[in-house]
């Protein structure tokens, strides 16, 4: 029998909830402690942020991206990073998904009072993805759009001059991108896809590119959810249109189900991506 | 066509009755332009003779194209009963006999462990293990069961069953100990190498495994031809770029039999351990896209060993983990590591692990704890 106190304030506030991460009960306030200062202690770690940086937060109107935005505003204030942030959106022109999540960071705009940026594939590159999937059919979708989106994202921040972008990525996207780097033989990106923070001096490849960085690289999907829920903060739930046809579906599946076995796979499979080196032999893509 | 006694042969016979039914698979083979009867890879048809060159072929150029084996070398054969390690029985008995091209230069033995004590209904298995290959293939046969010198306080299928809370845990810690019994043999019958049937489906699946229960560090070591993590016994993987379903038509056209195995994930179903859950994605995936098993190989492949000096005191591979953080305080586990999987040398100092043999044996309950049941 699971014990109804929290195991952080013992007992001096009933248990709401189970966290995902450890499996131990946890009521509200210890949950939201622990939560937002796991996040602190992995930006502080990983010397994500200088003082008096311009931080582009790359907000879509999703859970992540959400309360990336509320965290990262919180924790700015808490813990005094002297950091300037702004919210970047952009709008890949998805009928049905994208214009409703906007009307959610137009809101959030408001709500923590941030200077906000919509960007358009359609004015960027002539071409949304509507059109895009009308062309080529409706495989294969999410590699153009990632694409798009990266670009868009530094031309953005570009405009907006800011110094680094911060993207809302979880500790279950990165296990999927680890294993569908595997399937997909992709060398290059497994090396790069557990670096919290990429495209920074250390990065040799990557020299004139904003860096971007995943303050929530070790944050599990499920506590992202039970945070904005319990928070009760503003964001958008519908999947996309066009994602029921890819390739991640299947490993996204598998992870769950690893997940319901053994809660801490998430962060045993960063762990192993981490662990990974390539050998120096081995052929990569060059960039021309 | 390919053969003799082409009556004889039942498996050319079924094959050539379905073609009359149906015009699809009188197909030619790629090679030699007679009817194939079996499809290889995604869809090159093979004769059967063809088909057994090719898989014999694979199997010899992998051993001879990195010199692995020294001339009288002693080697042990790791045999599971299982199709892979049956049919690499079959391949080196033909290897090593005399009029054999390039003969094989080694002085096999073979190793066995016995896991009936595990399972209530124990069959006869070690009668057939010995009549093989005592009786028949004539190798020298060392049958070890999987609670070999253990003492009473420390029974592994008590262990196993009351104090290791999930089947993934269960199938790991067998695994380890297996691997730990079959390195002993090895070094007390001077063998310097270890003969795996690990084939390149089953590989993927573990390689999948290993990277969600964190060996990620490992996965380079556990895919390699020849696996250096034991200093006295390299591993050696000879079917490690052959597909299950290559052996398992090779056996069938040989009529090579393997024995009927269970072992303690028999009927758990395919979301009762990681590996199980592992191994269904990976043949669902391999299903709609042919290339995902070989894709994973040659993924890891071209990953790079990890070459810390320091070993894990459960698995033996290099440590992944700092000195402090790998370090095992709890007396109970040590004393548990010490019997299950101790080196030769009884008492150690220290007790290392590696970042996945810490998460299994979070797993393990200690007796204390399970006595209060």
């Amino acid at each position: 029998m699971p014990s109804a106190t929290c195991v952080s304030c013992q007992g001096q506030r009933p248990a709401a909830l189970v966290r995902p991460k450890t499996s131990e009960p946890y009521c509200k306030v210890c949950f939201f402690e622990a939560f937002e200062r796991e996040i602190h202690e992995t930006i502080v770690k990983e010397q994500l942020f200088k003082p008096g940086e311009t931080i582009a937060v790359a907000a879509s109107g999703g859970k992540d991206s959400t309360v990336l935005a509320h965290v990262l505003k919180l924790l700015n204030e808490r813990h005094s990073y002297g950091l300037k942030l702004v919210l970047l959106s952009i709008d890949e022109g998805i009928t049905g998904y994208r214009d409703d999540s906007l009307e959610t960071v137009k809101r959030n705009q408001q709500q923590y009072d941030l200077p906000l940026i919509i960007l358009t594939y359609k004015e960027l590159y002539g071409w949304s993805m509507d059109e895009i999937v009308k062309a080529v059919g409706r495989k294969n979708n999410c590699t153009f759009c990632g694409v798009f989106r990266r670009q868009a994202l530094d031309r953005g921040a570009m405009k907006l001059s800011v110094n680094k972008i911060a993207t809302g990525h979880n500790a279950d996207d990165i296990a999927e991108t680890i294993l569908m780097n595997i399937l997909r033989g992709d060398i290059a990106r497994l090396k790069r896809c557990t670096s919290i923070i990429t495209g920074d001096e250390s990065d040799e490849n990557e020299g004139s590119v904003i860096p971007r960085c995943k303050p929530l690289k070790y944050a599990y999907e499920k506590e992202i959810v039970l945070y904005a829920f319990y928070k009760r903060l503003d964001y958008f739930s519908t999947e996309c249109l066009y994602s029921p046809n890819a390739y991640r579906g299947n490993i996204r599946t598998y992870i769950k189900d690893l997940e319901r076995l053994r809660p801490s796979s998430i962060i045993d499979i960063i762990h192993s991506g981490e662990q990974v080196l390539v050998k120096q032999t081995a052929k990569m893509p060059v960039q021309r | 066509m390919c053969q003799i006694n082409e009556e004889d042969d039942e498996a050319f016979q079924a094959l050539k009755a379905a073609a009359a039914n149906k015009t699809a698979i009188s197909r030619k083979c790629m090679s030699c332009d007679q009817d194939a009867c079996v499809v290889v890879r995604i869809a090159d048809p093979m004769c059967r003779k063809c088909f057994e060159e090719f898989f014999i072929h694979k199997f010899r150029s992998t051993l001879s194209k990195s010199n692995v084996f020294g001339r009288g070398e002693r080697v042990l054969i790791a045999y599971s009963g299982g199709p892979s390690s049956t049919a690499l029985l079959h391949l080196i008995a033909d290897g090593l006999s005399v009029n054999a091209r390039r003969r094989l230069q080694f002085q096999a033995h073979v190793a066995y462990i016995d896991e009936s004590s595990l399972y209530p209904e124990s069959t006869d298995i070690r009668d057939k293990v010995t009549d093989l290959i005592t009786n028949r293939l004539q190798h020298p046969l060392h049958i070890v069961s999987i609670d070999d010198n253990l003492d009473k306080d420390h029974d592994f299928q008590q262990i196993l069953t009351e104090r290791t809370k999930s089947l993934t845990a269960r199938e790991e810690l067998v695994r380890r100990r297996k691997l730990k019994l079959l390195f002993d043999i090895a070094i007390r019958e001077n063998c310097t190498k270890l003969i795996t049937g690990d084939n390149c489906t089953k590989l993927a699946a573990q390689i999948l495994s290993d990277m969600a229960q964190g060996k990620g560090a490992h996965v380079a070591l556990e895919c390699n031809l020849t696996d250096t993590r034991n200093d006295s016994v390299t591993i050696v993987r000879p079917f490690r770029e052959i597909m299950s379903k290559e052996i398992a038509m090779y056996n069938r056209l040989n009529s090579i039999e393997s024995l009927q195995n269970a072992d303690i994930s028999t009927m758990t179903g395919p979301q009762s351990s990681i590996f199980q859950l592992t191994e269904t994605l990976v043949n669902d995936l391999q299903r709609q896209f042919p290339s995902t098993v070989s894709t994973i190989f040659r993924t890891s492949d071209k990953l790079e060993k990890n070459l810390q000096p320091h070993r894990c005191d459960l698995c033996c591979c290099p440590l992944d983990l700092s000195e402090d953080q790998s370090l095992v305080s709890d007396e109970e586990r040590i004393k548990l590591i010490q019997q299950l999987f101790s080196p030769t040398s009884q008492n150690m100092d220290s007790v290392h692990v590696c970042y996945a043999c810490r998460r299994l044996l979070r797993d393990v309950q200690p007796i204390s704890h399970s006595r209060q049941k």
